[in-house]
């Protein structure tokens, strides 16, 4: 096992090199595997092309602050869907970015596969949708109602089931 | 809008009815004179003989019933006047006044299932004009320009006036067994301008309009960047950037139509995250930066309100939003029943979920488990009646196919849950009933659907007689079965242990020198507790006795099992808990003064439920020992218990001919059904849409909260165990999906 203070390169897509403690760096599976594969000491910088280093800064960010987490384990299937949409306080405050910067980071937790990092953000995406209007998430995310009246209509009909009651 | 702001059914639908306590005190004078004979040490003795439980006070009860009914006959009157009373009163704005099925028969009936109340109130109308005003007059969908605001406005009241739904005719029935949620009730009036604004968008081009409609836009412009900001997780540069921008470009932005102007001026300035040093962007539609899959995980973080809300974002979100595999999630997040102990305690009916299968469409499965829910609030049972028993019957229990009841006419019945048909008479041959027996009893009308004559002494009642080898020689007082066998315990002292396939015994439990009060059993054990005071504890794959529990000081009435726990309640008030291992006693619950008759674990094992003498139910915090809550209502003795803690309910069936239905967080009565059946309820047994109860008057009864409601029947439990290949195909399904819908939107 790796002592606490070694430390590993990573180069991101914009060709920015970074220094990383590797306990850090292992919260990415993707890089842990990585680094397990390739075997003893690693003295060469590492590419992650998907992410650029702004990113990559709030994700090693992240896996600071949860370096110490118990690893993750193989959740099975009725457990995970237990979880609610609680986000702890520390998590809340790191996913309060631009909403370019969350989805860059839930898309870089998917390809490093960080899992409880693409939780948080995923949870985060829900709050934002969470107990608003169709209207209101058009406004949250910019998007354009291309329902006629009546199709909206329709749908809102099949969906009286699920009104307050 | 954050959960908060949605209405919570619970508080919109529950009135508490004053009514009840009046009724019951009324009615309950002449059970309780009875009731309060049997006082703690009492209730022991008055277990007659046999081993019934204060089966000797039935002559004089019947008696009793007789004068009970004329104080029904009053009390009756009572409840009219008071209703009447009531109506003097203002109902709530914005609530259902809920009808109680305290009626009588004949006299209320009509007026208790009018399938929806006529005081609808102001949420039915559309909402004022001014209202109206959409937040954004500006960029428009070309193609619903020309419509006027005058004929939208039309269109509106036109929708929400058609939607009333019909009170009589040929519907009703539909109606009753489907009851829809009433018109949404917005929880505040900027979210009625949102979403108003969405289903009126033409309106006249007059500055006057447009003018008030920006004044209108700014306001809830506002409130919605409060709103955002609030919102956990919500982007707080995105926000300060939009306060700068509203003004300028609100409509551009809202609409997606980019403006040079404003867009430029916006990027020309830097805004600069503490942390990242990142620039600030325009919002963009998740579904177009995230792959499906990442997006389709976003969704299923959802509840099903905020999922269906996602349906009318756009096409794009449509189908991602209907996807089966995303209401898989959201079902079975909300539905699941969780497992807490090892070995799991036999389940009673189903568990509501359905079959995992490929193609399941998980969003009709939420609907009718919706719909179930609101027909177990609005108590909207369909009554089904089974009649062949001769005497009381003192216990029941049920699965998706059979229910299976026990009768202190010596014999065992099994019921068929679809045909309500009687499938099996098992008894010794001195018990088997005569022809014209039991004479026919009155039903609950207007609710009721089957109510099959008795069999006894017919051809066919005669075909469906089984003599085992062995069998009760007296009452049988109890039954649990499951998926191999069934326990029953009897007045003759024994139990015996039944292959359920054959009905034929497989051994007898033999040790008590009193009648068996209750039985339960999980894998390993087999439970039976006595009026002996004893509880013995078996082995079930041998039925060797492993070990005799003591300390009782009366008759112990009811077990119940929960991993390695158990609990007991006896008729000197007192419940215990035991360690199964070693049979120590860890903790007793005391009744306030006393005998308890049931005893309920909740599904953790954090709560011990328990209910007798006292009238009420006491919930007991297992780990404390205290009293956490009394759930009160019942005017007679609380016979028997039972916790679903799934769906949220406690069921107790009571000496005062009532089942009640409460809140298992709350203690809240949710609703009881009063005099549905001649005289005591006995036993009482629930899943997710039935609840099953027998009675002293030698019936049992069915109440289905899922009959006739659309697709409750998707709900049934699953046969197979779903197979990894079968993910692997509905997955394949889903993505498939996606791409044909892209491409037209494209």
């Amino acid at each position: 096992m790796a002592t606490d203070t070694q430390t590993i390169r990573l180069t991101t897509s914009d060709n920015v090199e970074m220094t990383v403690e590797r306990a850090v760096a292992e919260r990415s599976i993707l890089i842990k595997n990585l680094l397990e594969d390739l075997g003893g000491e690693q003295t060469e910088s590492i590419p992650v092309p998907n992410v650029a280093e702004p990113v990559m800064k709030k994700v090693i960010e992240w896996c600071e602050h949860h370096k110490k987490d118990p690893p993750t384990t193989q959740d099975d299937d009725s457990d995970s869907r237990k979880k609610s949409t609680d986000i702890d306080e520390w998590d809340q405050k790191f996913m309060q970015v631009d909403q370019e910067m969350l989805f860059e980071i839930i898309l870089a937790a998917n390809y490093l596969d960080i899992k409880a990092l693409l939780d948080v953000g995923c949870k985060t995406v829900a709050n934002m949708i969470k107990g608003k209007s169709p209207d209101e998430i058009r406004k949250t995310f910019n998007i354009q109602n291309d329902f006629t009246p009546e199709e909206e209509d329709q749908i809102r009909r099949e969906n009286e089931w699920a009104e307050d009651r | 809008m954050n959960p908060d702001g949605t209405l919570n059914p619970r508080t919109t639908i529950r009135i508490f009815d004053e009514i009840d306590g009046l009724h019951v005190d009324l009615q309950g004078d002449d059970l309780t004179s009875t009731c309060t004979s049997l006082a703690v040490a009492d209730f022991a003795s008055h277990a007659d003989a046999s081993g019934e439980m204060a089966q000797s006070a039935t002559t004089k009860d019947r008696s009793d019933n007789i004068r009970g009914q004329v104080n029904g006959q009053i009390s009756r009157l009572m409840a009219q006047r008071n209703s009447l009373m009531r109506v003097g009163k203002e109902p709530k704005a914005g609530t259902i006044q809920r009808q109680r099925s305290t009626s009588h028969r004949k006299e209320h009936a009509p007026s208790t299932y009018t399938p929806r109340p006529a005081q609808d109130g102001p949420s039915l109308l559309p909402p004022p004009v001014s209202q109206l005003a959409p937040p954004n007059p500006a960029p428009l969908p070309q193609k619903t320009r020309s419509r006027s605001f005058l004929h939208s406005l039309q269109q509106q009241s036109k929708r929400y006036m058609g939607r009333r739904p019909a009170v009589s005719g040929p519907s009703g029935v539909t109606t009753y067994n489907n009851p829809t949620p009433r018109l949404p009730i917005p929880p505040s009036t900027s979210n009625l301008v949102y979403s108003t604004a969405s289903n009126t968008p033409s309106y006249g081009r007059g500055d006057a309009a447009r003018a008030a409609a920006a004044l209108a836009r700014q306001e809830k412009e506002k409130e919605f960047q409060k709103q955002t900001s609030l919102a956990a997780g919500d982007n707080k540069l995105w926000s300060l950037k939009r306060t700068t921008t509203v003004k300028s470009d609100s409509m551009s932005k809202h609409y997606g139509i980019p403006s040079d102007s404003a867009t430029s001026l916006l990027d020309d300035v830097p805004m600069i995250d503490e942390g990242a040093g990142l620039l600030c962007t325009k919002p963009k539609d998740p579904t177009t930066v995230l792959p499906t899959e990442l997006f389709a995980t976003v969704l299923a973080q959802l509840d099903y309100q905020s999922l269906t809300k996602c349906e009318s974002v756009s096409k794009t979100w449509r189908v991602m939003a209907t996807s089966h595999h995303i209401w898989r999630e959201v079902f079975l997040k909300r539905y699941q029943p969780k497992i807490h102990v090892t070995p799991t305690p036999v389940i009673m009916g189903g568990n509501g979920i359905g079959e995992i299968v490929p193609g399941q469409d998980w969003k009709r499965l939420y609907r009718a488990r919706k719909t179930i829910e609101l027909r177990w609030l609005l108590g909207r049972p369909t009554a089904i009646y089974f009649n062949g028993h001769t005497d009381s019957v003192y216990c029941c229990q049920f699965d998706e196919d059979k229910i299976i009841t026990g009768s202190r006419d010596r014999t065992i019945r099994v019921w068929d849950m679809n045909t309500y048909e009687c499938m099996k008479v098992i008894g010794g041959p001195a018990s088997r009933p005569v022809i014209n027996t039991p004479p026919s009893l009155p039903v609950q009308p207007s609710v009721t659907q089957f109510n099959n004559p008795s069999l006894n002494g017919t051809p066919k009642g005669d075909s469906i007689y089984h003599i085992p080898k062995d069998y009760h020689s007296a009452s049988i007082l109890c039954l649990q079965f499951d998926d191999e066998i069934m326990v029953t315990g009897s007045s003759d002292t024994t139990c015996i242990v039944w292959d359920i396939q054959t009905f034929e015994p497989m051994f007898r439990l033999a040790q008590h020198n009193a009648g068996v009060l209750d039985v339960c059993f999980d894998k390993e054990y087999i439970i039976s507790c006595s009026k002996d005071t004893h509880i013995c504890v078996w082995e079930r794959k041998t039925g060797n006795l492993l070990r005799v529990l003591t300390g009782h000081r009366g008759p112990v009435n009811a077990v119940q099992l929960r991993g390695k726990l158990l609990v007991s309640a006896s008729g000197d008030g007192v419940a215990k808990l035991w360690n199964l291992e070693d049979g120590k006693c860890l903790k007793e619950f005391t009744s306030k003064t006393r005998g308890l008759a049931a005893v309920e674990f909740s599904d953790d094992a954090k709560y011990v439920l328990a209910g007798g003498n006292d009238q009420v139910v006491y919930k007991f915090n297992t780990e404390t020992g205290e009293i956490e809550k009394e759930f009160k209502g019942h005017s007679g003795l609380v016979r028997s218990l039972f916790v679903d803690v799934s769906n949220n309910r406690v069921i107790s069936g009571s000496y005062d001919q009532s089942i009640r239905v409460s809140d298992y967080t709350t203690g809240e009565d949710i609703n009881h059904y009063l005099n549905w059946t001649t005289s005591w309820i006995l036993s009482a047994k629930s899943d997710y849409r039935r609840l099953v109860a027998t009675s002293q008057d030698g019936r049992a009864l069915l109440l289905d909260f899922g009959y006739g409601t659309d697709d409750a029947e998707l709900l049934r439990g699953h046969k197979r165990r779903k197979l990894a290949s079968d993910y692997l195909a509905e997955e394949k399904e889903f993505f498939s999906r996606l791409v044909r819908c892209d491409s037209p939107t494209a």
